[in-house]
């Protein structure tokens, strides 16, 4: 099959349901497919990147633990909204992993260059 | 009957609990209106709290349009694979013939018209389609 650009577009805050976990073990499987996957964070979805967080003391996953694995899943392309972290009061130090920050405008180019976006 | 747009294959993804969320509803009426317009449309792929729909043991009120009905004739009718994510289906206690078997369940709860599959086949849905489209939770 040919190769797809595929952005997921995360937005759901980590721990209010099981959405987070969801979304991201769906994309670590997407990365073992041989496309070239690539992630949004955005909105509350921001929250999933979040330095120092503990799923134990709610009984999950610590999501920002799982979110750090997607590099070794071949996604590699990781975005975060500019808005989303000023909003919010947040700054790229704060976040588990290393990623670019878009600007709204940028985003639009990034969606544009994709043969499909899972909004998630 | 196309208005104005080259035929197209869709394929769609629905992430919303029927009855919880609006996902399902509105996902049923797109699939819907794509094919009336001429577009063909190979695979619904479900996941998160979407998987629900494929529930066969729901009881939907006598009054209330039932999602699930909607998409069983619509799938039957233009020959769409309904297509659950394993992963999330088990978990919500979704089971086919063979999970029921394979884990020693009283009964099994999945639609006979749903098919459970791995994630491979969203990839493959998003690799076959022209346009993909998610309905979100």
């Amino acid at each position: 099959m040919e190769i797809r650009r595929i952005l997921y577009m995360l937005r759901q805050p980590p721990y209010a349901t099981g959405h987070a976990v969801e979304a991201l073990e769906s994309i670590l499987v997407a990365g073992v497919f041989d496309q070239q996957v690539s992630v949004l964070f955005r909105d509350d979805g921001v929250w999933q990147l979040l330095k120092g967080q503990n799923g134990g003391a709610l009984g999950v996953r610590t999501i920002g633990n799982v979110a750090q694995a997607l590099p070794e899943y071949e996604v590699k392309d990781i975005y975060v909204c500019a808005e989303s972290l000023a909003q919010r009061g947040l700054v790229v130090d704060d976040l588990v992993l290393t990623a670019k920050v878009l600007s709204q405008r940028e985003q639009l180019t990034l969606i544009s260059a994709q043969h499909a976006v899972v909004n998630d | 009957m196309i208005y104005g747009l080259a035929r197209m294959i869709f394929g769609i993804a629905v992430h919303g609990a029927p009855y919880g969320s609006q996902a399902s509803a509105s996902a049923l009426r797109f699939a819907e209106a794509a094919v009336a317009a001429g577009h063909s449309l190979h695979r619904v792929f479900f996941y998160h709290d979407g998987v629900n729909t494929a529930n066969g043991l729901m009881v939907p009120p006598q009054d209330d349009p039932s999602p699930q009905q909607g998409w069983v004739t619509l799938a039957e009718r233009h020959g769409i694979e309904l297509a659950v994510c394993i992963a999330a289906a088990l978990k919500r206690g979704l089971v086919n013939e063979e999970e029921r078997n394979r884990y020693g369940l009283n009964a099994a709860s999945l639609h006979p018209a749903f098919s459970i599959v791995g994630l491979g086949q969203l990839i493959d849905a998003i690799g076959s389609s022209d346009r993909f489209v998610t309905f979100a939770a």
